[in-house]
């Protein structure tokens, strides 16, 4: 039997074509799959320093929650997701020179976030200057209003939604009720508040006598002459818009004056539950609204938001922000798939009608003018709860209204929407 | 409007007007005697807050008072610290260098302060005995805890007053504000005199803090928010006067007060307006150091 031998010659060209082959595989296939297998970028903005800390922080993690289950699936279109977060300082000019560096230096394929409408309305410009998505985190309806654009999108509810449903609410809950008086941060969301308050008492015929309207500076140190200037107009019901660490402050200060025993409602359109559990044991029962509220609803996703927020970063996701990042995120790898693609103006287009379910419940973001609506605003009553270390809404107060209800009419808007 | 309203506003100005003279006191003290703009002194008001708050939950049984002298004993020693190591070195810079680095110290201390109690606001309850209030005619309330603000100001202003004016080292004190080089010419440890000021400050400003925590979220931030009308006041009052820190605080605190009662929307100008009349007309400060 002759045993077969290889020649160097022949072992040089098989394992030299084998070379080949493998190089081939290693430096020439594979560079059309890196192509598009290069991570999407998604460029975010909130506020992580500062005062507002305790809103930007849970912000980002919402949407590391949902960048971790999205990538852990598989990513988006088999591509990874990678997000680039950036500190705004809760200031619009340091929102707009980092939403330049996101997109010019990151170069992300979208923008979203911010915690205040000051900075994202600021930003509002460059999304359709350099053609980028925009889905704001703050509230204004200025975003989905006047300053509408192809490329700006508010998904979560609107200033006016939780402005009206809190007047309604009050209207249902606490009908004998007619001298009102508001208490507002000095800037454009908290007029905007205070305004849609108004119009949503007037939109239910309630008699109303406003007895005392007042703006406080944002980050305001004393609101002792506030409050006292609240009491003595002898107001019966006080709606306010003060958000976090202006809410918990004024809270704190009013409570020794006996406000809360001498005011008969007191009613706050943003981020209550967060006040609820900065406040801890020192809470005091008044009605609340607040984007996203853990314990409303039962389903799968929320007790999985819910379950990795706890897990991750050992606390509650009290700051709606946090599943409003979220959903955000979910919206654009929706839209995304839907497209098939990246491309922007494609994308825009599946963002217009698209119906999804995230934490905080069912959305639809309405094609006209890119506002999203929730299925619906809720407002509950805080009481003391032995289950948590904090107040909760009781559930017996619970008060929806359905998001299409209460969405502003499209001939309300003053959105004119141009081609993208 | 009736008599008894006004002065029921002027009490309560006065609760925030003696916290601003805490905060305010410990600032001007450094600023004139060690000639540092210390931007982190709001950043030292910050830790008090943060470490009364540590304090009462993390002893077992500890109260509010208790709480706060230990909170006030761990400002102390990071005020020490930031004067004897890194400060110290830059003394003889310029004012801008000496900002820059105090503005560092708050980002670091921020920084920190995120990662040993997190993001979360905290709430520091009311003690007990002092979480009710008086009720006045006109069915007003007096809350407590404001006239208890008011008595701290009070005698702090009166200890530092005697400390300054009827001790060798409030002589020293008020002698280095006004001629460093004389001092030190004379044999005076100057050094020293300043760690121990610049310990002074910190710990006022700490006080300052643990007595917010009743009246305010504890986060990351609060010093920043109310460094700029400290400083407002120091200026006003003349850098290194005490007499000038109390005197503008209580300005402060009561213009901002009764521009809220009456002119609720330019509130906010009326210190800054204080600050540009005082600036145009008297430069120095209304008791100014000579």
């Amino acid at each position: 039997m002759a045993k077969k031998k290889i020649t160097r010659r022949a072992f040089v060209k098989v394992v030299g074509s084998g070379a080949l082959v493998a190089g081939a595989a290693t430096f020439g296939v594979p560079t059309l799959l890196r192509a598009s297998s290069k991570p999407i970028k998604f460029g975010q903005l909130n506020t992580t320093s500062g005062i507002m800390a305790s809103q930007g922080v849970p912000g980002m993690r919402g949407a590391q929650i949902a960048q971790e289950i999205i990538n852990q699936a598989g990513g988006i279109m088999g591509r990874k997701l990678e997000l680039v977060q950036e500190d705004d300082q809760v200031k619009p000019s340091v929102g707009v020179r980092k939403f330049r560096k996101l997109v010019l230096e990151d170069k992300v394929d979208f923008v979203f976030g911010t915690n205040s409408s000051g900075v994202g309305l600021a930003c509002v410009p460059l999304a359709n200057e350099f053609k980028k998505i925009f889905i704001s985190t703050s509230m204004s309806d200025k975003y989905t209003g006047s300053n509408c654009s192809p490329y700006v999108f508010r998904i979560g509810e609107s200033t006016s939604m939780a402005s009206k449903a809190s007047a309604y609410c009050m209207v249902a809950n606490e009908p004998g009720i007619k001298k009102w008086a508001g208490i507002n941060p000095d800037y454009v969301f908290g007029h905007e508040s205070w305004d849609f308050f108004k119009k949503g008492m007037k939109e239910k015929k309630h008699p109303v006598e406003i007895v005392k309207e007042s703006y406080s500076p944002f980050g305001s140190q004393d609101y002792k002459p506030y409050i006292t200037a609240l009491l003595e107009s002898k107001a019966e019901g006080v709606f306010t818009s003060l958000w976090t660490g202006d809410l918990i402050n004024f809270i704190k200060q009013a409570k020794p004056f006996g406000f809360f025993d001498k005011v008969k409602a007191f009613v706050n359109n943003t981020t209550s539950f967060a006040t609820a559990i900065g406040l801890g044991d020192q809470m005091v029962p008044f009605w609340g609204e607040a984007r996203y509220y853990p314990f409303y609803r039962d389903t799968e996703i929320n007790r999985k938001y819910i379950s990795m927020y706890r897990k991750k970063f050992d606390g509650y996701p009290g700051a709606d922000v946090g599943a409003e990042c979220f959903a955000t995120v979910m919206a654009l790898k929706l839209a995304i798939e839907k497209a098939g693609t990246t491309d922007t103006p494609k994308v825009i287009a599946a963002l217009e009608g698209l119906e999804f379910e995230v934490p905080e419940g069912k959305k639809w973001i309405r094609p006209e003018d890119h506002s999203g609506i929730d299925e619906v605003v809720l407002l509950g009553k805080f009481h003391r709860d032995s289950k948590y270390p904090f107040w909760v809404y009781d559930p017996k107060t619970y008060f929806t209204v359905p998001g299409k209800e209460i969405a502003m009419p499209l001939d309300q808007t003053g959105c004119k929407m141009a081609k993208p | 409007m009736e008599l008894s309203y006004l002065i029921y506003q002027l009490i309560i100005g006065l609760s925030y007007s003696m916290l601003l003279f805490l905060i305010s006191s410990g600032l001007t003290i450094i600023f004139g005697l060690l000639n540092i703009p210390n931007f982190a002194h709001g950043t030292l008001y910050m830790l008090g807050a943060y470490f009364t708050y540590f304090f009462l939950h993390s002893l077992p049984g500890a109260s509010f008072v208790v709480a706060i002298i230990l909170a006030v004993i761990a400002v102390g020693v990071i005020g020490a610290f930031l004067e004897y190591v890194p400060l110290r070195k830059i003394y003889e810079r310029s004012h801008a260098l000496q900002l820059l680095m105090t503005f560092s110290f708050i980002l670091m201390l921020d920084d920190a302060t995120k990662y040993f109690a997190g993001t979360d606001f905290l709430s520091i309850a009311t003690p007990k005995l002092m979480a009710g209030s008086f009720t006045l005619p006109g069915d007003r309330e007096m809350p407590v805890y404001s006239l208890f603000i008011i008595l701290c100001g009070l005698v702090v202003a009166y200890l530092l007053w005697l400390g300054l004016y009827k001790t060798r080292l409030g002589k020293l004190v008020q002698a280095g504000t006004a001629n460093k080089e004389m001092l030190s010419a004379l044999g005076i440890n100057v050094p020293r005199l300043f760690t121990l000021v610049f310990v002074l400050g910190a710990v006022l400003a700490g006080l300052a803090g643990g007595l917010a925590g009743p009246l305010k979220a504890v986060s990351v931030g609060m010093g920043e928010t109310i460094i700029i009308t400290i400083f407002a006041i120091v200026i006003v009052g003349g850098v290194g006067s005490l007499k000038g820190a109390f005197i503008a605080s209580i300005l402060v605190g009561e213009l901002n007060t009764f521009g809220v009662v009456f002119f609720p929307s330019f509130a906010m100008a009326f210190t800054y307006i204080l600050v540009i009349l005082v600036l145009l007309t008297k430069p120095e400060g209304l008791f100014r150091i000579k």
